[in-house]
């Protein structure tokens, strides 16, 4: 018995040895990468994140793909940064794309977009947030999405500028809280706070990070307690998101207005387990959903016909419309590279002016040049505001987009 | 009054804590197995609880009827599969078996409903009392109750029946039990049943409270631990109280402390513990040597 | 270099060499780095795993600290990962000596938890320094490809140093198995309490091992760091880590110098072939997959690949030439029956009886808890005489050893050895090293050593070399007539060898005085006949002895003088003759009654 067992397992040890060897050399193709995470603790986010891109493939294939071939992905897992590296390095010797797309988390770009530059493959950024990433002056990243820090600015300009007048307070009496999970995204969109607030003159009340693995926040609440702050500014996950706001309720503490960071608090998820408190209540700087004005959002409905579709599910989570924008970008570049060589398509890059008008999301693309200390990053882009109202996410802001009937409520 | 406040959270966090570790502790104590793959068997549990409530429209508090014996049953099955095999290889053999059972229960969880956080939303669950200006909610209330009943039932059911003597017996010296006639394997099997049935229990519970995903039980199984090294290998009321003291521990270090430093406060402690009194609070000292052999 | 023994592995390694220098397809050379680093990460965990058998799931403790330590430096001081490595080993030989001591009293699951918690502790620690460890963002290291950064543009490059990693692992754990810190650790490993009372210092031994461990783990994550150039808290110190360096060494073949390796072989390219094949299309279905094969694995080889393949490898090399041109040498030639080693050990002529005393007993009493075990109990034993303990079972005669051995601490009076107080030592292998040996009444040997490598332990004691300490030993036991049976393993043996073992053992640690427990129990009468004459033939050289026994015709024969326990208090003493006609002696084995009418 041990012995077969052993040669079946060194037998397939070999087999799957030999696998690389076998090439797929379809030429009628383009291949390019992706890497998400499809496993570990924010598998959901790293899937909801690639149907964006899956989208994007499929739509311009419709339109024939992109220099008159069709784009095919060549799709990976990544659970943690050790397994980009390696993806990557794969994409780039075995399968020799010339695009890698990704990733949603930090730490997995950071890591996969280190290795591909050295290979000189582009990596396209679709959503992840630490503002760093672009600050490393790689020559081949680029980043379509806002970052986290910039979030981080406008979520705390949102809470001073636009809430604290309709809650009868202004910017030095509104009593603002920062509270945040300690990996790389809460972090991002806290140090954005700081400094957005520092710049405005306002001042936080509580400055707090806690492990979103925890699975008690109460000593958290009750420090939130002693702060007594009027809006809540939040970057959780699904899971500890649901937790905190739970036990805040439990606690007795009411909280008028939350604004939450996108991570976790604008998924249907949160919504079914923190329950109708959170109507009115939770606001999000982060990215929009499906529910879109149409007339904003020109063919957002249709999109959300081909996602329910493809992926036999409501479109109800938020990161595959900025993946899918971000990849639609990309076809835009590799048309005007006319090849797919690294230089032809840097070039082409940089060239991106993608108006607004053109874009799902009503924000340009355009990356800073080389030189900036952002290189690579989208400076056009930008986050909305929605806001959970009768159990669905609405976008509240900006007012053109907002889904329409629906604007911006605030508890006094 | 904060204080009030945050010492109640801390009992009512604590018996959730204890009830997961109740189970943990029976099974540690006996078998002798640092079980990887607890964590996962809440997990599961969870799981049922939720799409009994889904699927069925069953009340978690009454799927219970169903999570147990459920969960008795794997545990049993666990056992005979996994362990039994190995019960006479080196312990690192067993651990590893955990190791490898936990990813696959992870990731199967994974493959068939995906990683989607599902939460049951439960009115009930919302309740919250107010005593005096501290608040209580309703469902942590009920599983401390609940635990405190366990512990008292399990406490009970070893100490009275015959085989709870004997699970008592072999815990403490299984060379002897064996020379006694005591059929080994089958006590073993029948302990991972009632370990596993009781997280089972604890998953049903604690399924209002928190929300349910393949990785779930990762973030209980180390507390599990340090609650049940902390009250004493095999003993119900040490876990209990292991339970509640860590449940306190976590509460006030992390107001006093830091939210994100009180992790490392009770990881400190079970280390101390670990150094200083290995046999825990209520263990018999020298007690986690017996059996080793 | 002649037999294929010996020059097969060798070309392997040459041919890996070569492939590494000379293959130019990146993704292979990239997987053998990661086999090869690997490979002497869990190396280096098993050194204190493997040979300690001492468990640690927190390894990824050292090597976050490692990688931080170097990266840090280079990231924030410029320093060059090279000289940084060192730092990160000087962290880790830091945090081995924190852990290490106060870790080291816990026992089996214990020790891992406890290596968990740490590792846990320093992740969170980690996170929440962020200022200088930049916490969960994570820790970039720039692209600056030199030697001294460890950084390469080439990937043979990458994969050279990753050999040479692993190379320089396997040597040392090479090295380490055939000296004296390896015997110790192997012998810990299988019987602590025994190896402590042959001189081992368990503590500080299997702290030896985890400073090496410790430092060499770190030093692989410097290389990690400078091919992944990221750096973050959860994956540095995960548990994900902790767990496959252990789990490497287990499925290779845990406690062998080339079970990492082969376990690394397997498990990195079925880890990565998995993830690519499967990982892309399906959610988690490759880890489901992975998660089962490690279940199959463990359930049926447990001792892991090679036990397997160690067959094939050995059928293997029977085929392959010998370039010797003769048969191997035979082993070294038998040692005179009165070798040099006896002649050391002894300060007095053959026989005679001094009047010094080797050891004086005062009013000795030990109790656990509310049990008397030993009460007001003194006595002497002269230089070169055998005194015979009898009494009872439950009299104590066992506990008495153990206070005369270390092994506990009396309650009250004390104990004098050579003129020495000893009775305050609770270190048996001290107390091994002065002078006083012991066997166990139920006999301890190293099950997974053989015959001979169990008497090294012993010869370790005092030597330091491997060679004379093999000379030693192979001179005990020919003098306990164990010769022919000394590449047998101990647990192959019978019992009344494992006997001659267990006093061939102490003998090799040339005890002044032998204290021998129940020695004879379950012996036939022809071997108690034999046993007798060895414990003679040990006086005569010199060794004083004390025997517990219940085997009332030896014991008789063989003691000058008697001493009788019986409840913990000492009845009598005397000549043979005069205690076994005491009516004290007789009604306290005999019960009332029974005394010479």
């Amino acid at each position: 018995m041990n012995k077969k067992v052993c040669r079946i397992l060194v037998g397939m040890v070999m087999a799957l040895a030999l696998f690389p060897l076998v090439a797929s050399g379809a030429d009628q193709v383009i291949k390019l990468g992706t890497i998400f995470s499809r496993t570990g603790p924010i598998a959901n986010l790293g899937m909801e994140s690639w149907r964006g891109a899956e989208m994007a493939r499929l739509l311009q294939n419709e339109k024939g793909g992109v220099l008159g071939k069709k784009i095919v992905f060549v799709d990976t897992d990544a659970p943690d940064a050790k397994a980009a590296v390696a993806e990557t390095e794969r994409l780039c010797t075995v399968e020799k794309v010339p695009v890698i797309l990704g990733s949603f988390s930090s730490s997995i770009c950071f890591a996969a977009s280190a290795k591909s530059e050295q290979y000189k493959v582009v990596y396209w950024e679709l959503g992840a947030s630490a503002k760093k990433i672009t600050e490393r002056g790689l020559k081949y990243l680029f980043r379509t999405c806002q970052h986290g820090d910039g979030g981080g600015e406008q979520q705390l300009q949102f809470a001073a500028e636009v809430l604290a007048p309709r809650m009868g307070k202004n910017r030095n009496t509104i009593r603002i809280a920062s509270v945040y999970e300690d990996s790389g995204y809460g972090d991002a969109w806290a140090a954005g706070i700081r400094e957005m607030a520092k710049k405005m003159g306002v001042k936080l009340v509580l400055d707090e990070s806690y492990n979103h693995k925890a699975t008690d926040l109460s000593s958290l609440v009750m420090r939130i307690k002693a702060a007594e702050p009027d809006v809540i500014l939040e970057s959780s996950y699904e899971n500890d998101g649901i937790l905190l706001f739970r036990q805040i309720r439990e606690l007795g503490l009411k909280i008028k207005m939350f604004v939450g960071s996108g991570g976790g608090m604008n998924l249907p998820g949160y919504r079914q387990g923190s329950g109708d408190g959170v109507d009115n209540h939770v606001c999000n700087v982060g990215f929009p959903g499906y529910n879109l004005n149409p007339s904003y959002a020109k063919g957002i409905e249709k999109l959300a016909d081909l996602y329910r579709k493809t992926f036999k599910q409501e479109p109800e989570g938020v990161f595959s419309l900025v993946n899918y924008m971000g990849a639609m970008a990309l076809w835009d570049v590799i048309k005007r590279a006319g090849s797919l060589n690294s230089e032809a398509l840097v070039k082409a890059a940089r060239e991106t002016n993608i108006s607004g008008d053109d874009t799902i999301l009503r924000y340009g693309i355009k990356f800073a040049p080389p030189g900036a200390p952002d290189m690579g990053q989208n400076i056009l882009a930008r986050f909305f505001v929605t806001q959970w109202q009768d159990g669905k996410l609405h976008i509240v802001w900006p007012d053109e987009a907002a889904t329409p009937g629906r604007k911006l409520v605030v508890v006094k | 009054m904060i204080f009030i406040q945050i010492l109640v959270n801390g009992l009512l966090l604590g018996g959730i804590y204890a009830l997961i570790s109740i189970g943990l502790t029976l099974i540690f104590g006996v078998v002798r197995v640092i079980n990887f793959a607890h964590g996962e068997f809440l997990m599961i549990s969870m799981y049922i609880s939720y799409y009994c409530y889904s699927l069925l429209g069953l009340n978690p508090y009454w799927s219970l009827l169903i999570n147990f014996p459920l969960m008795f049953v794997i545990g049993m099955g666990m056992d005979q599969i996994i362990i039994r095999p190995l019960r006479n290889a080196p312990a690192y053999m067993q651990v590893f078996a955990t190791v490898g059972l936990s990813i696959l229960l992870i990731n199967l969880v994974l493959f068939i409903f995906t990683g989607d956080y599902r939460a049951i939303d439960l009115p009930f669950a919302k309740k919250v009392v107010q005593v005096g200006g501290i608040y209580l909610n309703y469902p942590r209330l009920i599983i401390f109750s609940a635990t405190v009943l366990i512990t008292v039932l399990l406490y009970l059911f070893l100490k009275n029946t015959d085989i709870g003597k004997q699970i008592r017996a072999i815990a403490q010296n299984r060379t002897a039990a064996r020379l006694m006639g005591f059929k080994l394997n089958r006590i073993y099997m029948i302990t991972f049943g009632i370990g596993s049935g009781l997280v089972g229990i604890a998953g049903g519970l604690i399924t209002p409270v928190y929300y349910v995903y393949p990785t779930v039980g990762v973030y209980f199984v180390l507390t599990a631990f340090v609650v049940v090294v902390l009250g004493g290998m095999g003993n119900m009321i040490g876990a209990f109280l292991g339970g509640l003291i860590i449940g306190i521990v976590d509460s006030l270090s992390g107001y006093y402390i830091d939210p994100s430093l009180k992790e490392t406060v009770y990881y400190v402690i079970f280390v101390l513990v670990l150094i200083f009194r290995p046999s825990g609070l209520m263990g018999l000292v020298g007690a986690e040597e017996m059996g080793m052999k | 270099m002649r037999e294929p023994k010996a020059y097969f592995p060798f070309l392997l390694f040459l041919l890996l060499l070569l492939f590494i220098l000379l293959v130019d397809r990146p993704f292979y050379l990239n997987m053998i780095f990661m086999i090869l680093l690997f490979a002497g990460l869990s190396g280096a965990w098993n050194i204190l795993g493997g040979f300690g058998g001492q468990l640690s799931l927190g390894h990824s403790a050292f090597f976050g600290l490692g990688a931080y330590t170097s990266s840090l430096l280079f990231v924030k001081c410029g320093i060059p990962p090279i000289l940084g490595m060192f730092a990160g080993v000087g962290m880790a030989f830091a945090l081995a000596a924190v852990i290490g001591i106060p870790c080291f009293r816990l026992k089996g699951p214990f020790f891992s938890l406890a290596t968990i918690a740490i590792a846990e502790v320093l992740q969170l620690l980690a996170v929440y320094f962020k200022r200088i460890t930049e916490g969960s963002e994570g820790l970039s290291i720039p692209f600056r490809p030199s030697l001294y950064n460890l950084t390469f543009e080439s990937r043979n490059r990458y994969a050279l140093v990753a050999y040479c990693f692993a190379v320089f692992v396997l040597a040392i754990s090479y090295a380490i198995q055939r000296s004296r810190l390896g015997y110790q650790l192997a012998a810990l490993r299988d019987e602590d309490q025994a190896a402590e009372s042959l001189g081992v210092n368990t503590v500080w031994t299997k702290m030896a091992a985890l400073l090496i461990s410790g430092g060499l783990t770190a030093m692989g994550a410097t290389i990690f760091s400078q091919y992944i150039l990221f750096l973050e808290p959860h994956s540095e110190f995960s548990i994900d880590t902790s767990v496959n360096l252990a789990l490497i060494s287990m499925i290779g073949g845990l406690g062998t110098a080339i079970g990492p390796l082969i376990g690394s072989f397997l498990l990195i390219p079925l880890q990565e072939f998995l993830r690519t094949w499967i990982g892309g299309k399906y959610q988690g279905l490759h880890l489901v997959i992975y998660g089962g094969l490690l279940i199959a694995v463990v359930m049926f080889m447990p001792q892991g690949i090679i036990a397997f393949i160690s067959r094939k490898y050995e059928a293997l090399l029977s085929r392959l030439p010998s370039f010797s041109g003769r048969k191997a040498a035979p082993f070294a030639p038998a040692p005179p029956d009165i070798g040099p080693f006896f002649l050391q050990n002894r300060d007095f002529p053959q026989g005679r009886k001094e009047t010094s005393k080797i050891i004086e007993v005062q009013n000795l009493s030990k109790h656990f808890g509310g049990l008397k075990a030993i009460s007001h109990v003194s006595f002497s034993v002269q230089r070169g005489e055998i005194l015979g303990i009898i009494g009872p079972n439950g009299a104590g005669k066992t506990t008495l050893f153990n206070m005369l051995s270390g092994v506990y601490k009396p309650d009250q009076g004390y104990v004098n050895f050579q003129g020495r107080r000893i009775s305050g030592i609770n270190k048996s292998h001290a107390l091994c090293r002065a002078g006083i040996g012991r066997t166990y009444q139920l006999v301890k040997p190293f099950e997974n050593m053989s015959v001979l490598e169990n008497v090294m332990v012993g010869s370790f004691c005092h030597e330091r070399g491997r060679k004379k300490s093999m000379e030693i030993a192979l001179e005990v036991l020919n003098f306990v007539d164990l010769k022919n049976k000394k590449d047998m393993l101990a647990q192959e043996i019978t019992l009344a060898d494992k006997k001659r073992l267990e006093v061939a053992r102490v003998l090799a640690t040339r005890p002044q005085l032998l204290l021998l427990d129940e020695v004879m129990a379950g012996l036939t009468p022809v071997e108690v006949q034999e046993a007798t004459e060895l414990i003679l033939n040990i006086r005569d050289y010199g060794i004083t002895v004390i025997v517990i026994e219940h085997v009332m015709p030896a014991i008789m024969s063989l003691s000058d003088r008697v001493l009788v326990l019986a409840q913990g208090e000492k009845i009598t003493e005397g000549t043979s003759a005069e205690v076994v006609n005491d009516e004290r002696v007789i009604r306290a084995y005999l019960g009332e009654g029974h005394e010479l009418a």
